[in-house]
This record gives C-alpha cells, structure tokens and sequence, in this order.
C-alpha cells in the first residue's frame, strides 16, 4: 500500500508542524502490532501516536491509523511503499502529483544553509590561526529550525513543480536526491537557480559517471549558488577541460568541489591555460589545483592581495610559473623564487584529489607562502648586504602575513616572528643583515626601520638589545599597532 | 677554513640545489665543531632564499648532507662522544630529512617571546634532553618562518637509525 495522504510527506506539511500521516488498515489486520510490523516501526511508537484507539487489538479495515511523524521519511513510508497497492485511489493520486516518498526523504532530511535563505560561499573558512575550518551544520528542517512555514510551503510547492518537469524525471535516482538535497537546504528556489541547475547538468552529460557524480557533489557544495553553477558550466565547457584526460579532469572537480565558490573556479579554468600547468605530471596538478584553490577560496585573507597574487599567476600574460620542487628536507623551504618561477615545496602538499590536509605547515604554503614569493618576483629582489633586501625579506613576508589573515601584522608580531629571524647570524638572511650592518649608511637605515616599529631611539650600541631583549609592552609604539607598510609593492599590483 | 673543503663544499651544495658554484656562500658553524667533525652552511649569494643546505666534514675526508635516520646515526657516532643535548638537537634538526629547518630552543634567552607564550598557554619551558643511554632525546625545534612551535622525539632505533616524531606545542 501507499502512506495515505498527508502531512509530512506530502508538501506543506513538514516535520513537528505538519499532522501525523495515515495509514488504513489493511483486510487481514485487526491489531496494531500488526500494522506496526507491516509498517516497520516500533509498535510503542504506534501506540503513543493513536491514543484515539481505545483497543488495540479490535482493528477494522480501512480504519485510519496514524503514523508516527518521527518515523516519517524513515522505514516506515519505505516498507509501505513496497507493499500492495492503497485502496485509497485519491490518495493514490495525490501522491503522484507530489514528490515521490523517497525524494522527499531525502528533500526533508536536507540541512538549511542558511536561516536568512542567502546562498553562502563560506563552506571553508580560515581560522584565525590561518587554519581552514569547515562550518558547523546548520539548522534542519524536519526539526522545524530555521524554516518558516511560509518558507517551507513555497519551498515545497517549487520542488514540486520542479518534480514534474521532464528533464529532471529524467534524471537518476541519484542525481534527484543530490539536486533536491542542494536546493531544499539552499531557499529560495528562484527559476534562475532551478535554470542554472539545468544547464549544468545538460553540460556534465558528457562526463565519466564518476566525475557527473562530482559536478552534482559540488553543486550540492557551492550551495546551489546559481553564480557557482555557471562557472562550472562554463568551465566543462571548456576546450581545455575537455581536452584534459579523465583523471585530470577528476583532479579538477574535485577541487571545484572542495573549494567551492565561482571566482576560485575562475582562478582554476584560467590555470588550465598555463604551459606550466599543462606540461605538469598528475601528481603536480594536483598540487597545484589544490594549492591554488585553497588560495584563491581563503576568505578570511586580503582579497586585494590574493587576487592580485591569481593575476600575476594566472593571467594569460603572465610570464611567471609554478613548478613543485623536491628539497633535501621534507617540510621545509615552503617555497622559493627564482627567475620568473614560484617554486613550491612537494613534500608539504601531497597529490591526490581530496581537499588540502589541513595542518599549520600545509596552510603556511598554501595560504601565505604563494603570495610571499610572488612578491619578491614582482618585486625582482636581489640578495646583497643592504637595507634594501632587508626590506624586500620583510616586505614579502609582510604580504603573505596579509595574504594569510587579511590584516597586517602588528609591531610585536613583526618583530617576533620576523625580524628576529631575519638578524639571527644563523638564519639565511643574518649573513646579508651582517652585512649591512657593517655600512654605516646602510646600518642606520636599519637602526632607523627599528626605531620606528618600537619608537625607541636606536643605534649601533643598543641594536641587538632592541631586538632581542626588548619587551614589546614597554615600547613607545604600541605593541598591538599595524606595522607600517614596507617600501615596494606591497599588494603584488 | 680549509680552501679545499671550502671548495668541495660549494660544488656539493651547487650539485645538490641546482646552483652555480660561484653563486654559493659557505660559512661555518663554529659552535657546533667537534674534534672529529666541522659542520657548515651553504647559502645562494644572489636567490632570495628562506633555507640553508647542511654539510659535515667527517674525519676531515668525508661530507655529508642531510638525509634520512642513518646519515644522522652516522654523524652523531663520529661526532657526538662527550656532546651535549644541544648538540644532539642542532644535528638532528639540520640533517635529518623528516625535519624541517628550526631554532632550536637551547635555554630561555633563545626565543623569550616563545617563552612567554609556553607560559600564556599553560606550558613550561624545557631546554633539549637527552638520556644517560643517549637513545632518547626531546627538545622544542621552532619554525621561524611559519612561527610553529614543536616539540622533537628523537629515537635512536635497535637496528640503528635515528628516528624522529615531531609534535605542534604552539
């Protein structure tokens, strides 16, 4: 038999605000235990929900019994829908003219994005560490949260229509439950969304069914964003991505699908242009779908910097590469640049086509070092015992800072996370700063970038005080004050 | 210094990082020398570069760069007799592979703000220790460019190599 009209599966009539269904009692049945078993649910349960029924055991057919509204969508409509045909022809009907039981299941059990209804792109978002943390779930609609029943009647009616339009009958099983996965817990269903949906799923019909099942995976990621599903149309339209093999493309849906927002699908669609992209081994486009999108998707990070850092990248007259370099250690240099080139650490990213594995070193490279070093290409700097590359360390380093958190660091954190680091006589920079230091031009210019980020007077006498001793609460400056920006580029315009 | 281990020096630094020999600058590390052993870094004089590679001078004849437990095995059983922990944590930072390249925190004074922030977080400061066996040391490694703080376990293996676990204290 069919669930009997009603509330909770039928469009209306959701979760804790709808009525209990139905269900009649069959010929043969005369107890509850018995409907309860036919049904698949605890007999408890049906009890609890038909206190009206004052003898359990003295049943007549076709007397309404109601199903519990927790069991809804569960194994009960399931059990009753593989059972024998509803005597009930109108409800019959009216459940073909809804969504089918099994879809709806799937629609009530998607959890609400958004309780304002807005298409969010925060899937990921950077902590404040510079850490990339998924969200957590939002509300769910068979609870009633973040749903307004006018909300859900409009929601439910467009699902409906969308239901019995051709091309969506048309699709799998599968492919209706992601599709209405996506859009029940994305409202409102606006014909623009329910159009883009279309045309993206007309455009993955050429694909693999493995990466078909991805495209409707990152619909479902980018929250049905109607912006998101036409970046990714275009892109399967794209005479590079159909020129790529299918485990290349693979690579790039799954990053589509990790880092989900239509300007990191931008950044991904001008990539596959690049010679050095193109000429990249499997493994190393992964690294590099996965790196740039992790970038490009750093929500927290300074836009301004990132975008500019794609553009210098990407841009079809960008004369700079990526190329991913093995080092005699494993975790470290994150990167380097040299020549027009972004090297880039192997050992940090690893290949594959799940999302970056999120640690402070794979979120160093990825968000903060990329930026870093295309700085210094922009920037063309030049080792020597000068202020100058002094300056160019710690501009760079001052841009990936910005690039990673979206705001500039501050005086204390300048001087204890870089400057330090860049006077330490063991470190790469100390023997350029050494020497410096040895120009009494040079040297003051020094003194001078000190003085100005602690406010204390500075010269050859106190200079390693200041920088190694001195307490930052103590300094003239205040401690928690943005640096100043560094001479050069700082934004990698 | 020695010109011809100098030399030798950059052309195994060259060879190793794709660089020319002219390009590379080498400077020893003094305090870490040993009456058997001298320890050097080799940088690049025009890259603006964040790393150094590692090399040590065995027996004043042979050199060695960074590699995986065993080369780490090797220079501390030609170098390490009457070592201190510090020592130890130098070596194996700088030449074991699964490591990247750190500070490592010798005593308070080396990084106070380290310091004072193992203190914000609850957490007390350890200088490097190293076992009375010499089988087992631990030490707190910083990566300046990241500022990530770990703490190292470095274990000398029954079959030989030094095994490291690195651990994110801060």
């Amino acid at each position: 038999m069919r669930v009997a009209d009603a509330g909770g599966l039928i469009p209306g009539q959701w979760g804790s605000e709808g009525a209990d269904a139905t269900t009649a009692v069959q010929n043969g049945e005369s107890t509850l235990t018995q409907v309860a078993s036919r049904l698949g649910i605890p007999l408890d349960d049906l009890v609890n929900a038909n206190p009206q029924i004052a003898n359990p055991n003295g049943l007549t057919p076709g007397m309404e019994v109601r199903v519990p509204s927790s069991t809804q969508g569960g194994p009960a409509a399931g059990s009753a829908e593989s059972d024998a045909p509803d005597p009930n022809i109108a409800t019959s009907k009216r459940m073909e003219n809804s969504l089918e039981a099994s879809a709806m299941r799937t629609l009530l059990s998607s959890p609400m994005d958004s309780s304002s209804g807005s298409v969010s792109h925060a899937h990921f978002s950077a902590s404040g560490s510079g850490g990339i943390s998924q969200e957590p779930p939002v509300a769910d609609p068979l609870r009633g949260e973040g749903y307004s029943p006018q909300l859900k009647k409009e929601l439910t009616q467009t699902l409906n229509a969308l239901y019995q339009r051709p091309e969506f009958k048309a699709l799998s099983q599968d492919e209706k439950s992601a599709l209405l996965q996506s859009l029940a817990g994305n409202p409102p269903v606006t014909p623009e969304k329910i159009s883009k949906m279309f045309d993206l799923i007309n455009s993955a019909k050429s694909l693999s069914p493995a990466n078909h099942k991805l495209v409707m995976e990152a619909f479902k990621a980018g929250h049905a964003s109607p912006a998101y599903a036409a970046s990714l149309k275009k892109l399967i339209e794209d005479p590079e991505f159909k020129s790529l093999t299918n485990a290349e493309k693979t690579a790039v849906l799954s990053q589509v699908k990790n880092y989900p927002d239509a300007k990191t699908i931008g950044n991904i669609e001008r990539m596959l242009r690049k010679d050095w992209f193109q000429t990249q081994s499997l493994g190393d486009k992964q690294r590099s779908l996965k790196t740039i999108a992790a970038f490009s998707h750093n929500q927290k990070g300074d836009r301004k910097i990132i975008d500019n850092t794609l553009d210098k990248l990407l841009d079809p007259k960008s004369g700079f590469d990526l190329e991913w370099k093995k080092y005699d250690k494993r975790d470290r240099p994150y990167g380097e640049a040299d020549d027009d080139t972004l090297y880039l650490n192997r050992g940090i990213i690893r290949a594959g086509n799940d999302p970056i594995t999120e640690n402070k070193t794979t979120n160093h490279l990825a968000l903060n070092t990329v930026a870093h070093e295309i700085n210094h290409l922009v920037n063309d700097d030049k080792v020597g015992d000068t202020f100058d590359y002094f300056n160019a360390e710690y501009r760079a380093w001052y841009v990936g800072f910005k690039a990673e958190h979206g705001r500039p660091p501050s005086n204390q954190e300048a001087m204890e996370q870089r400057i330090r680091w860049q006077f330490d006589p063991e470190s790469a920079y100390g023997a350029t700063s050494a020497g410096a230091l040895k120009h009494p031009s040079q040297a003051q210019k020094l003194f001078d970038f000190l003085g100005k980020m602690t406010g204390l007077k500075v010269d050859a006498h106190n200079w390693r005080d200041v920088v190694y001793k001195s307490d930052p609460a103590t300094w003239p400056t205040k401690a928690s004050t943005p640096a100043a920006p560094p001479a050069g580029n700082d934004d990698n315009h | 210094m020695n010109e011809q281990v100098l030399r030798k020096i950059e052309e195994t630094a060259a060879k190793d990082n794709g660089w020319k020999v002219d390009d590379v600058r080498v400077e020893e590390i003094e305090r870490l020398r040993r009456p058997a052993c001298s320890f050097f870094s080799a940088g690049h004089k025009v890259r603006p570069l964040s790393y150094l590679s590692n090399y040590a001078l065995l027996s004043g004849t042979e050199i060695v760069g960074s590699g995986d437990g065993n080369v780490v095995a090797k220079i501390v059983d030609s170098c390490a007799n009457g070592a201190s922990a510090d020592w130890w944590a130098e070596i194996v930072t700088r030449f074991h592979e699964d490591l990247g390249d750190g500070i490592v925190l010798r005593d308070e004074q080396t990084r106070p703000d380290i310091v004072r922030k193992l203190r914000e977080a609850g957490k007390t400061f350890a200088p490097p220790v190293l076992d009375p066996q010499r089988r087992s040391l631990r030490y707190l490694l910083l990566d300046p460019e990241a500022y990530v703080l770990y703490q190292v376990q470095a274990t000398r293996s029954d079959s030989g190599p030094i095994e490291v676990v690195e651990n994110e204290v801060l």
